[in-house]
């Protein structure tokens, strides 16, 4: 798996450089109150205008599949991205697939494997729904001709050809900042802006339509160290303050980086943008193995978190001299199902589930070291909350979101190894457009927007580039990195520890985002950017004080264990007054772990003080 | 630092529209592409893949930002 272009990297950044980079960004970010030396009256009201009937919100995999299931129902689609069609967020790094094909594979066995490694938190309903649509999506995938490209170049070579011959009118580099409503609260549209400034200054965008579906994907802190960074939790942000729930902000994403680079994340992942073809994961999701567990993150401070060592990327102690790294179990029964089924086509490149190729020792890097994405949460299981398996959000008219914009909880606890992630993202996309295409063709009547309305949102837009003097958003994103990113935050949690990092994010949202300001268009999208990453790390903190045991990647020094009782549940918050309100959405009784084993033979993976714990808390075990 | 230098643009402007934190834009007057917001790299490598002409020069370097008190 070579790479000819693969080369560049391996030339040193000279000390100097170092030195001059530093001090640039030291000049950008050392000014008391910055002066806003590009403040700008901006009160653009002659906006472009589009209308369609859809609007989507991004163009990865869920809002490509979203757009093009939409167009072949007939529907007119405008769909607007941060950055450009093909390029979209975390697409362009999908490297794996696991399709479930019914001729070879248990499904009671890839059920229960995925619950107790996601720890019983998992939506099965969203696994069933997958079970049954992840070999289409391979096949459609083979049939555009995505197996012949390399992960970064499907989103331009087969992703964006598809739109344009579906006739799906594209809206790039533009950043959504709100959603517009009706009178009655009915989601239909959406304002934002164009920060490229070179040619001409940015302009006002206002989209209408009367549903519109989230693709926005992820997000994260920006912090050095993986390949996430034009999501910053945005879709979210749009979501909440429109009144969706959000869920799965207490869980975190694990995926590695280096411990002596830790900006050079890619190097885990060059061997990825080498792949070409079909790259399939074969067999169930391990019941321990092959997950990003909270050990990946852990795994520099305190070896033995886990009882079983994460598979896959990252946290994995480095090889001795000579030494080999030993199959994993999974590897060797994952042997049995080669030759069978849909696994018989000769285009595939077969994954047994052992950890992907990545940079080695000699190349300086160190060793791999987890918790790298700084915020992100799990793949699938953080944002808009649906709980009927349409991707509508609920309680929120003609708002959908799909991928990893919707909070399914396919995936629970953490991410339960590969492959489920693009083909997750790429399901939900089609299933939020049946939907929405229905709802948006039982409309009685067009929705209407007051202009008062769009032009109260383009203000709050523009206000960055008018206050003459405040904070920078670079500022702001570092002070926030460096309360959100160290591993005694997210990973190993405390009330004292949540709660001062929650007073800090308070402050920075009551009386610094107010006096952002932007000298151009990119810093418009900084400061917009660094809003929804605030409010984020506010629903992550209050989702894991809220949260009262530890599961999965959410582990609570003062709770270390399951409490299946209190606790068998998701955690909202949603927008209330000007704060948040948590919640609980109880899952059914039968997706609880099975009464007759152990609590350890259910839960294996051990938390630290968990025994301890439970020995003084009988209660938690009845 | 990450995105070091652009040498030999051809003016196609693939480095742009890759680029997920709007770090590359096109200068109007030479319409080749410029490093315009470096501190921005987080260097994903999508420009370096992009460029038909193996342009562009990465680094796998770049520490944390620095904090202040006031900015």
């Amino acid at each position: 798996m070579s790479n000819e272009k693969d080369d560049k990297i391996q030339e040193g950044v000279t000390r100097r450089d170092v030195l001059k980079a530093g001090a640039y960004t030291a000049a950008a970010l050392a000014v008391p109150l910055v002066v806003n030396t590009g403040s700008r009256v901006e009160t653009t009201l002659s906006e472009p205008v589009r209308r369609a009937d859809l609007l989507i919100i991004g163009s990865g995999f869920a809002g490509t599949f979203a757009a093009l299931e939409a167009r072949k129902q007939g529907l007119s689609v405008v769909m607007v991205d941060k950055g450009v069609v093909g390029w979209s967020g975390m697409s362009p790094w999908a490297s794996d697939s696991r399709p479930f094909d019914p001729t070879i594979y248990d499904r009671d066995e890839w059920q229960e494997n995925m619950a107790m490694n996601t720890e019983y938190v998992n939506d099965r309903k969203w696994l069933d729904i997958f079970m049954d649509e992840s070999l289409d999506i391979f096949h459609t995938l083979h049939d555009m001709g995505a197996h012949n490209t390399r992960p970064f170049e499907r989103g331009t070579v087969v992703f964006r050809r598809e739109l344009e011959n579906a006739g799906v009118s594209i809206v790039e580099r533009t950043m959504i900042t709100s959603l517009l409503d009706d009178a009655n609260g009915k989601i239909c549209g959406a304002v934002g802006f164009t920060y490229d400034d070179s040619a001409e200054p940015s302009k006002a965008v206002v989209l209408r339509a009367d549903a519109v579906i989230q693709c926005t994907g992820a997000g994260s802190y920006k912090s050095p160290g993986f390949p996430i960074w034009g999501q910053t939790f945005d879709g979210d942000a749009l979501a909440f303050e429109a009144g969706a729930k959000i869920i799965g902000k207490e869980f975190n994403d694990t995926h590695p980086t280096f411990a002596n680079a830790p900006a050079a994340a890619y190097e885990g992942w060059r061997w990825a943008q080498s792949v070409k073809g079909a790259y399939v994961m074969v067999g169930p999701p391990g019941k321990l193995d092959g997950g990003l567990t909270l050990n990946n993150a852990l795994g520099v401070f305190q070896n033995g978190v886990n009882r079983q060592l994460g598979g896959g990327p990252g946290g994995e102690a480095p090889l001795k001299e000579g030494e080999e790294r030993p199959e994993s179990p999974d590897v060797i029964a994952n042997r049995k199902y080669l030759g069978k089924g849909y696994l018989t086509q000769p285009d595939l490149i077969l994954d047994l589930g052992g950890p992907p190729e990545g940079a080695t020792e000699d190349a300086g890097f160190g060793h791999r070291v987890g918790g790298a994405t700084a915020g992100m949460g799990v793949h699938k299981s953080e944002g808009v909350f649906c709980s009927d398996y349409s991707c509508a959000a609920d309680g929120v008219e003609g708002l959908y979101a799909a991928g990893d914009a919707l909070g399914s909880m396919l995936c629970g606890s953490l991410y339960p190894g590969r492959g489920f992630s693009s083909y997750g993202s790429a399901i939900q996309g089609r299933i939020a457009a049946r939907h929405a295409v229905e709802y948006v063709k039982n409309i009685a009547q067009r929705p209407k927007i007051s202009q008062q309305q769009i032009e109260a949102k383009l203000t709050e837009m523009w206000a960055p580039r008018n206050v003459e003097q405040g904070y920078s958003p670079e500022w702001i994103t570092a002070t926030l990195q460096n309360t959100m990113t160290p591993l005694h935050i997210l990973y190993i949690k405390d009330p004292r520890r949540l709660d001062g990092a929650l007073a800090s994010i308070e402050f920075l949202r009551n009386h610094c985002v107010p006096k952002m300001i932007a000298r151009d268009g990119h810093e418009l999208r900084m400061a917009h950017e660094a809003k929804n990453m605030l409010l984020n790390a506010e629903m992550k903190l209050r989702s894991g004080l809220f949260r009262e045991e530890s599961r999965g990647t959410h582990f609570r020094e003062d709770f270390p264990a399951r409490n299946d009782n209190d606790w068998h549940c998701w955690v909202t918050v949603e927008k209330h007054n000007d704060g948040m309100r948590m919640g609980k959405h109880m899952l059914p009784e039968e997706w609880k772990p099975s009464k007759n084993n152990s609590y350890r033979e259910n839960y294996p993976r051990e938390f630290p003080g968990e025994d301890a714990f439970l020995a003084d808390n009988p209660s938690w075990l009845v | 630092m990450p995105i070091e230098k652009i040498h030999g643009c051809i003016g196609c402007e693939k480095c742009v529209q890759a680029c997920p934190t709007d770090v590359i834009r096109m200068d109007v007057e030479s319409e080749q592409a410029y490093i315009a917001y470096q501190q921005d790299c987080q260097i994903c490598h999508l420009c370096r893949l992009s460029c038909p002409v193996d342009a562009i020069t990465l680094t796998p370097d770049k520490a944390m930002l620095p904090t202040t008190s006031w900015g």
